[in-house]
């Protein structure tokens, strides 16, 4: 018996003296073959059985910057006449950013802003997966609807259904249902008990690196970017009844807490903290390290 | 062990016979599929347990239809597992050979795809599925360098694929128990 006639699939025949190995080369394909449906059937099997698997076909796009226009006409949408305020069923998700979510939402609807370039934060996600069957997401953004687009296609991909786009946004909303909720961030030019208190820095790293408060906590403010969870969890960690946000540049805006602009720093952190259920946050209205000595690190500023 | 046939005749169709079945081809073919194995191995792992991540990954990339993305991101985890343990144990090496080109092919398009369409994406999504969430994290710009990673690949997996014969593997155990079976041995 020849090699060739004692190789089947799996076992290629050893060498030969044939310039190329035709046959071999030939059965590699068919091998190919066969690995790819095995590991189809896996694959698919695997997702069939694991607890959060995905579905096989998507209903809405994938999208990061945008909606695709073919889909427009796809993506679920509600009008605010249909909605009741305090409906059990029904919950409301803004996905604006803080500063603008803090300047007018509405009443009850939760915080979940959709940045540029970050999925939606896991943790609230895990809250909407957690709800009843059945419970409508009505994404609400400013009076377009882009942002609430995206994050409803943010959200379809996270397995998430019942999920609408709030028709006109919050203006839709307001012009239904009557006024919106506000919070006001407190702004503070002499801070009380400030060595009991915790101060976030608000500034970049390199800043923050070159000289800060004792003790602070650095946040760079970020309109791209969610803060990382980890400070977020520290200063949860630190259970202060007080936190002190810094510092504020007194010539350009300092006595707006929220604006419907990007804010200043210190401002857009304690804007974020505010909106995340951080209690007894302040701005800090002086700037860093104040009118009087070096910036050094550690120092504590006037 | 494998007999290393030797030509009668001689001249070009000869030599070109001894250089093709030169048995140093499935000694250097080992760390190649070493290499490429684990590489597939690490790149698919990530991938497996959050394949939802993968998925963002794809979409970035805006190849395919949205309504496809999902599948992709089911299957290609496991076609590359599958293919970088059959690579790893020198299983039907030469159609992992061939499946692991088809990968590398798909994914130099898609790489090339983003380079001229100008696609704005800071990671590859090849070891961190976490696309967007790369984004933040690594900021590991989408350079030519992946290109040519995954071409030397390539060009290892066609060695592979024309002058492997898995004797270093478990084709060869195989090969050489029914050999003996059959009273070759």
């Amino acid at each position: 018996m020849s090699d060739s006639e004692n190789s089947g699939p799996g076992t290629p025949a050893p060498r030969s003296g044939a310039a190329v190995p035709w046959r071999e080369l030939a059965l590699a394909w068919r091998d190919a073959g066969l690995l790819v449906v095995f590991a189809t059937v896996s694959a698919l099997a695997f997702n069939g059985l694991r607890p959060n698997g995905l579905p096989l076909l998507r209903y809405a796009p994938f999208d990061l910057l945008g909606p695709c226009p073919e889909i427009l006409n796809d993506v679920p949408r509600i009008t605010a006449d249909k909605l009741k305020p305090g409906d059990p069923n029904v919950v409301i998700v803004d996905v604006r950013l803080a500063w603008d979510f803090l300047a007018g939402h509405i009443p009850g609807a939760w915080f979940l802003p959709l940045y540029e370039t970050a999925p939606p934060d896991e943790a609230v996600v895990q809250r909407l997966r957690a709800l009843k069957p059945g419970t409508w997401i009505v994404l609400v953004g400013a009076a377009g609807t882009v942002t609430a687009e995206r994050a409803l296609t943010a959200l379809s991909v996270q397995g998430l259904r019942g999920l609408f786009v709030l028709e006109g946004g919050l203006g839709a909303w307001e012009g239904h249902h009557g006024p919106l909720a506000a919070v006001q961030v407190p702004a503070v030019a002499d801070p009380q008990d400030p060595e009991g208190a915790l101060w976030i820095d608000a500034r970049d790293e390199e800043s923050f690196a070159a000289g800060h408060r004792e003790g602070a906590i650095n946040l760079p403010f970020d309109d791209l970017l969610p803060p990382d969870p980890e400070v977020l969890l520290r200063i949860r960690a630190a259970k202060a009844d007080r936190i002190y946000v810094y510092p504020v540049d007194p010539a350009s805006g300092a006595d707006r807490a929220v604006s419907g602009a990007t804010p200043q720093p210190a401002f857009g952190v304690a804007c974020e903290l505010v909106a995340r259920g951080f209690r007894g946050v302040m701005v800090w209205n002086a700037p860093y390290p104040g009118s009087t000595g070096p910036d050094v690190r550690g120092s504590t500023p006037p | 062990m494998n007999s290393h046939a030797r030509p009668s005749s001689s001249g070009p169709a000869a030599w070109m016979a001894r250089a093709w079945n030169h048995p140093a081809h499935d000694v250097l073919a080992v760390p190649i599929r070493w290499v490429v194995g684990v590489t597939f191995l690490i790149a698919a792992w990530p991938k497996l347990v959050a394949p939802e991540d993968f998925a963002w990954s794809i979409a970035m990339y805006q190849m395919i239809s949205p309504r496809y993305v999902h599948l992709l991101a089911i299957i290609l985890p496991v076609v590359e597992l599958v293919a970088a343990i059959a690579f790893l144990a020198g299983f039907r090496v030469r159609g992992a050979a061939v499946v692991m080109c088809g990968m590398l092919v798909m994914f130099i398009m898609a790489l090339s795809w983003a380079f001229i369409h100008e696609i704005e994406m800071t990671s590859c999504g090849c070891f961190s599925p976490a696309g967007a969430k790369a984004l933040s994290e690594h900021r590991d710009t989408v350079g030519t360098s992946l290109l040519w990673r995954d071409v030397a690949m390539l060009i290892g997996c066609g060695y592979v694929w024309l002058f492997d014969t898995g004797r270093w593997g478990l084709d060869g155990i195989l090969r050489r128990r029914k050999r003996r079976k059959s009273g070759h041995g």
